[in-house]
């Protein structure tokens, strides 16, 4: 189990998390909405431990970043090296094998190329591949369909249910609702730096149409559209 | 800034009348170095920014006055001293590479043999295969005209350039993905870095020994400076970290570097004198 209490970050006088508290249990997918600078990323980043930030985060693990596989939004490759290279510097990283990524390729890249000359959605599926060699307990999953073509998606979607099946803690963001509805346990709605109450199974409808009314609103109307 | 460029403009002359007057063949370094420089601008990203802005023919220009600016100096150099065919050959040579395909020279994957353990020495040795060609080089020369001097240069630019590998700044998720503790982190990264050093100029090293062996004393102390320095580089890489190297840490560096090499010079004499 992991929990965040009170976490709280700030930009300068620009407060982005105010006193966030999450619970995530072993076995469970949790799923993050919100706008654009809404805060997922720096949520993520806090929790990861890439960001400082008021607070503090418990979990059963001895030390919970060496545990924790990150999927950033944009993932940064260095240039002049190949994605077989990328993935055994991540596996080293962790004292993991590297021995069989060709067995293992299952988003079938070509790993003798340059990884920073892929497509964005080749770079999310190598950073998740990557991740996943790790043999991580705790996934941390920023926009991990954003750019990515269907087949992988729904290969992404399997693979986040055979890690929910393995005891694994995810958490997850997306700006394609459909796509956490599907896969997620409870979705939390990021608004002005706080999480909304947990939206369970049963109740993402209501979720999406809280979202709706709230955000769309009479916005559409200012446009005068003819 | 106009005092960087003065103090670059004198110390580029004082080292060309440095090298031109104690070693053969310098010639050749004045014609690598700004091919070498040209080629870094071909970076593909770059010269499709300048494409899309100032169109095909204005972008071909731009970069032929690019590698023709970067080559002046040395090309002024060589016909000071009557170099003139390498000139010719530089002034042809290197507005060549304007016409040169980008794209194709971008993507050409160079194998290593470090790939077990990136990134330093990976992504180094793609960026700088041809300044190791030019080591070897000037290396095989150095013993052709038994010349030992020359010889230490090399193994002082064999260090240079691998130093030079520990100046980029990797972002933060590589440092973060790490599992081992820093001292641990640490300890790795300088094993990796004299390792994949020694591997690289493993030859080198080789060949200077057997073919100066009344001055294996230096060539070992030099070695051993340089092992000293890349370690040193790699603490103050990681003592900076995120950031880059800064004035505090070119100081210290700066510092101890004048201590070694009057060291070097004590430690070299007080070791001959048992000879």
């Amino acid at each position: 189990m992991i929990k965040v209490h009170n976490l709280s970050k700030s930009f300068g006088s620009f407060l982005i998390l105010d006193d966030i508290n999450l619970e995530l249990q072993k076995g469970r997918i949790y799923g993050f909405v919100g706008k654009n600078g809404s805060g997922k990323t720096t949520l993520f980043k806090c929790i990861a431990g890439l960001e400082e930030f008021r607070g503090g985060i418990v979990s059963d693990y001895d030390s919970l970043k060496n545990h924790t596989g990150l999927l950033l939004a944009e993932p940064y490759f260095i240039a002049k090296m190949t994605a077989r290279e990328y993935v055994i510097l991540m596996c080293n990283a962790r004292d993991v094998s590297s021995d069989e990524i060709d067995r293992q390729n299952i988003f079938e890249l070509p790993l003798d190329r340059y990884a920073s000359q892929y497509s964005t959605g080749m770079k999310k599926k190598l950073a998740l591949f990557a991740i996943l060699l790790q043999k991580n307990d705790f996934f941390i999953l920023d926009e991990p369909f954003n750019g990515v073509d269907i087949q992988s998606n729904m290969i992404i979607s399997e693979l986040l249910k055979k890690l929910k099946e393995l005891g694994k803690i995810v958490i997850i963001s997306s700006h394609i609702f459909s796509s956490l509805t599907d896969i997620c346990d409870e979705i939390s709605w990021l608004k002005d730096g706080q999480t909304s109450p947990n939206y369970n199974k049963g109740n993402f409808e209501l979720l999406e149409a809280e979202m709706k009314t709230s955000v769309i609103s009479d916005r559409i109307s200012l446009l005068n559209l003819e | 800034m106009i005092l960087a460029w003065i103090l670059a403009l004198i110390s580029f002359i004082g080292l060309s009348i440095v090298l031109f007057s104690k070693y053969e063949y310098t010639e050749y370094i004045y014609l690598v170095i700004p091919t070498f420089l040209s080629l870094r601008l071909t970076d593909i990203k770059r010269n499709e920014f300048l494409k899309i802005c100032y169109g095909d023919r204005r972008f071909y220009l731009i970069r032929f006055l690019e590698n023709l600016i970067i080559s002046i100096p040395f090309l002024l150099i060589l016909l000071i001293h009557q170099k003139y065919l390498i000139s010719i050959f530089l002034l042809v040579f290197i507005p060549l590479l304007t016409l040169f395909r980008w794209k194709s020279v971008s993507q050409i994957i160079i194998p290593t043999p470090f790939q077990k353990r990136p990134f330093e020495f990976t992504v180094g040795f793609r960026r700088s295969f041809l300044l190791i060609i030019l080591i070897y080089v000037i290396s095989f020369i150095a013993i052709r005209v038994d010349n030992f001097n020359l010889g230490l240069f090399t193994l002082l630019l064999s260090f240079l350039t691998s130093i030079s590998y520990y100046s980029f700044m990797e972002n933060e998720f590589y440092v973060w993905s790490h599992k081992d503790k820093p001292n641990g982190f640490l300890w790795k990264k300088i094993l990796i870095g004299v390792m994949m050093n020694s591997i690289l100029y493993f030859l080198l090293m080789v060949m200077l020994l057997f073919s100066f062996p009344e001055n294996m004393v230096h060539i070992l102390i030099l070695y051993a400076i340089g092992v000293f320095f890349m370690i040193a580089v790699i603490f103050m890489k990681y003592a900076a970290f995120p950031h880059r190297i800064g004035l505090k840490e070119s100081i210290v560096m700066s510092i101890s570097s004048v201590f070694s090499t009057y060291n070097n010079h004590n430690v070299s004499i007080f070791l001959l004198s048992f000879h």
